[in-house]
């Protein structure tokens, strides 16, 4: 054999050799989609205990589904308004498939709109579904008003409490300028409760809060002289909305936008609205660290989706906390969350855009603007 | 006269549902459990608590309820053991009681101490249960009669309480309380959205954790002080015969009218959404020193320093809890998660806690004071050996301290920043100490500053400066802020002028042991 021949050999056997390692590790890493013994870390980005409970119950039933079932812990990583959790599931977790977690509203609309200490890229991140939530908007007996309907023969300025402004705010400012009454939103508020018992003693007339939160007390709202008078309801991909089945008497904000100025159909504070009911709707959406295994991440899908269909969860959700669950896969949540940041990239919600003034926190004098 | 047997009725069925198979073990278990929570710093408060809530979900919704609230109720018996016998609160709601507990331990009195706070937690609920009774048809207009101007008011009186009696200067108590009212600022703005102070310094949007300051700020200095000294706590030698468990006793017996008192001033604390233990601890504390013949023995080792606290602390329980499930409102943090986890096991708050269902409310009520009874029973078992901890010396307990109180430092966000933190208040709290600034009014500061500032920005947002003239009940509270400033002072040159002394000179403030 002459040394060309000797070396053709060996540089065919090393190809061969390689081709058949590659192959192996290939066929390793996908029979590797096996989580026994393995222990997978839940991080939310929250202290909220209800928040705690629900993700401990869903990790039970997501577990069921993962190859091998692993031990699920839930770990809280709180701070910076929800940015510390997603930015450390970004940049902190190995994509080893051990380990999820999740970005609410405000961490999303913070990264939309380029804001201070962001430091993630959904588009980057496997998404693994979203949670969305309907919101109900209150009035109390100081509002001086007979129901939603009534809101045009309000006299005197509709005091609105809430935490910060918000596409929540934005909104029922909206909704109230259809109808021509003035209002105010008041920023700084606590949690519900804190709202509620300033609408009860007269300090505030109008106030939000989440449906669950709403349905669990309504006895008790309607007690103290509080009631719903819009929802944010459901929106379909053609921009259809429609009432929560559990609120079929709570008209939507887009109903009596409409109903207290129909001239307005149309116009970019109505589709406002509408934007508004799609940002509400990512409520939680759910990601792996950057990088996972394409095969870890299918393996996640699944067992989200088939644990997020399961009837029995489900009903326990329910039973617990309230209200139903309503929860997209990837597939919804990638066209939601992109519906949600292509709605707020038009002028109307660029930085000087109307809905920007409504609805992003700006430094009121002299500091730059978001 | 009905309503009122309608009352006592309900009371008697609660009482008795309170000792039924299912309830009273899981009682047990609970109060165990937060006695342990109570004793060991940082793991008491809202954070031990969120991790046994998923235990109580598991259970019937009245056993949980009752599981969570003997435990939440008895945290704040037992936090004052490490503030009596470490000089470092438990949770911030000892911090009164430290400031007399500790020198009270330093004599050689842990005994008597940790016994009357005992019995003035016991008396505080009962004197809470009491009114709770006889003023539950008018709770509603209480309640509701407070807005965003009195809460703000109510707060500010708690800091100046703090920075007034908490160490022997007035002027530099509020310093502190400034500086700590300045901490609180550094956050993640939330009518801007800008950050404060924090830059991009994500651990510090949400502000200055408080557990790792309060950690740092007491034990740190307590500790090195130990290790200097090369000796044990308490600078008297052991004496088997004292325990303490009846001379906190007859304390109490003696201060009767003090306990009413603080109890009270616990109780419509608690009443009041949004103020927290913090307030009524101070309330209960300035009473106490309003009322005393000689204020500036406070702070020196006067028992009713930990009587008045401890009762008022306790008080403020019971009432917290029934703004709670009567309307929904939590009366304190602490009955904010009470409360969610009350909505997941089904309770619903509402007007018929108060009267279709008054007997479950009772059953909550006395739950709160039976535990207090039960840990006080179970704490004084374990008197003699917690007293021996004022005995050893301090090459074991200093260790033993460091190692406790930054482990329990880490516990709310399990960040290195908490160490930092930790150390970096321990060194400004070492200064503090023997620089005779205190330390209580800068961490009174650091908690309440976020509160007085979201009532403030709320009460000009939604009053104008309106409230500052147009609400009766904040120029009452202002008339009190005035009196706890300057009765002091006319009391102070009163007694100079009778030819006592008033408050003591800066150095023999100083202890013993920092000369």
């Amino acid at each position: 054999m002459t040394i060309s021949k000797i070396c053709k050999s060996l540089a065919i056997t090393a190809f061969a050799t390689t081709c058949v390692m590659g192959w192996s590790a290939t066929s390793v890493k996908a029979a590797d989609v096996n989580f026994k013994g393995k222990t997978v870390t839940i991080w939310m980005p929250s202290k909220s205990v209800s928040i705690r409970l629900f993700l401990e119950m869903w990790a039970e039933e997501i577990s069921k589904n993962l190859p091998g079932n692993p031990k699920m812990i839930v770990k809280g990583k709180p701070g910076g308004g929800g940015l510390v959790g997603i930015n450390f599931l970004y940049n902190a977790v190995k994509p080893d498939g051990l380990a999820m977690g999740y970005a609410a509203t405000p961490a999303m609309i913070a990264y939309a709109t380029k804001a201070r200490g962001v430091k993630f890229d959904p588009k980057k991140m496997p998404v693994l579904g979203i949670m969305t939530q309907n919101w109900v908007g209150l009035y109390g007996k100081a509002a001086g008003i007979k129901g939603p309907f009534d809101i045009p023969n309000a006299s005197g300025e509709m005091t609105f409490a809430a935490r910060t402004k918000n596409h929540l705010t934005m909104t029922a400012t909206l909704v109230m300028a259809a109808a021509g009454v003035k209002f105010k939103v008041v920023e700084g508020f606590g949690a519900p409760p804190t709202m509620f018992q300033a609408m009860s003693s007269g300090e505030v007339k109008m106030a939000y809060t989440s449906f669950p939160g709403y349905s669990r007390v309504v006895d008790n709202l309607n007690n103290m002289k509080i009631f719903p008078w819009f929802q944010y309801g459901n929106i379909d991909d053609q921009g259809n909305v429609t009432r929560d089945s559990l609120a079929k008497d709570v008209p939507t904000a887009v109903e009596l936008f409409e109903k207290f100025n129909p001239a307005g159909i149309g116009s970019d504070d109505h589709k406002a609205v509408k934007t508004a009911i799609r940002i509400v709707a990512v409520n939680r959406t759910f990601w792996l660290p950057p990088k996972t295994d394409q095969k870890m991440v299918d393996a996640w899908r699944n067992a989200v989706k088939i644990a997020s269909a399961s009837k029995e969860f489900r009903a326990k959700y329910r039973k617990k906390f309230g209200a139903p669950f309503k929860f997209g896969n990837w597939q919804q949540a990638e066209k939601t969350i992109k519906a949600s940041v292509a709605a707020l990239d038009t002028p109307y919600f660029l930085p000087g855009g109307k809905g920007h003034k409504l609805m992003f926190r700006t430094k009121k004098k002299g500091g730059k603007k978001k | 006269m009905g309503e009122f047997a309608f009352i006592l009725t309900a009371a008697g069925a609660g009482l008795a549902q309170v000792f039924t198979g299912d309830i009273f073990p899981m009682m047990l278990v609970g109060i165990f459990v937060g006695m342990f929570l109570g004793l060991v710093p940082g793991l008491g408060g809202l954070i031990g608590f969120a991790l046994l809530i998923p235990f109580s979900l598991s259970m019937e919704p009245l056993v949980g309820i009752a599981f969570l609230l003997a435990m939440s109720a008895v945290t704040t018996q037992t936090d004052t053991i490490p503030a009596v016998i470490l000089g470092v609160p438990g949770t911030a709601a000892a911090m009164a009681t430290s400031l007399d507990g500790y020198p009270l331990a330093k004599k050689g009195q842990a005994g008597r101490a940790l016994c009357a706070s005992y019995y003035a937690s016991i008396f505080g609920t009962l004197v809470a249960t009491a009114l709770f009774l006889l003023f539950l048809p008018i709770l509603r207009a209480v309640i509701f009669a407070f807005g965003q101007p009195e809460f703000f008011m109510l707060v500010m009186l708690g800091l100046i309480l703090a920075g007034s009696l908490a160490g022997n200067s007035l002027a530099r108590g509020l310093i502190m309380a400034g500086f700590g009212l300045l901490l609180s600022t550094v956050t993640l703005e939330t009518s801007t959205g800008e950050p404060r102070f924090a830059g991009d310094i994500l651990y510090l949007w949400e502000g200055v954790p408080l557990l790792p300051v309060i950690l740092g700020i007491f034990a740190i200095p307590e500790v090195v002080d130990l290790a200097r000294r090369k000796v044990s706590i308490s600078a008297t030698a052991y004496d088997t015969r004292v325990s303490g468990l009846w001379w906190g006793l007859k304390d109490c017996i003696r201060n009767w009218w003090l306990i009413i008192k603080a109890g009270t001033l616990g109780t419509v604390a608690g009443f009041i959404p949004g103020l927290g233990g913090q307030v009524a601890e101070w309330l209960a504390y300035g009473s106490a020193v309003a009322s005393d013949k000689d204020p500036s023995s406070f702070g020196k080792g006067n028992i009713r320093g930990v009587i008045a606290p401890e009762a008022g602390t306790a008080a403020q329980k019971p009432g917290a809890l029934i703004p709670t499930i009567t309307f929904g409102i939590p009366g304190n943090g602490g009955m904010a998660i009470v409360l969610g986890v009350f909505l997941i096991l089904g309770l619903r708050p509402g007007p018929e806690m108060v009267t279709t269902k008054l007997d479950s409310t009772m059953m909550m009520v006395w739950v709160i004071v039976v535990a207090n009874v039960v840990a006080a029973i179970l704490a004084l078992l374990l008197q003699k050996w917690l007293v021996l901890l004022c005995y050893l010396r301090s090459s074991v307990i200093v260790p033993l301290v460091v190692g406790t109180m930054m482990v329990g430092a880490t516990m709310a966000n399990q960040s290195f920043g908490d160490v930092i933190l930790f150390f970096i208040f321990g060194v400004l709290g070492y200064v503090f100490k023997h620089a005779d600034w205190p330390r209580v009014p800068l961490i009174m500061g650091l908690i309440m500053g976020k509160l007085a500032e979201q009532y403030l920005f709320l009460s000009t947002n939604l009053h104008g400066f309106k409230w500052l003239t147009d609400r009766p009940i904040v120029w009452v509270i202002a008339v009190v802020i005035v009196a706890v400033v300057v009765v002091p002072a006319i009391k102070r040159a009163w007694y100079s002028s009778k030819g006592q002394q008033g408050f003591l000179t800066q150095e023999s403030t100083l202890s013993e042991d920092d000369k």
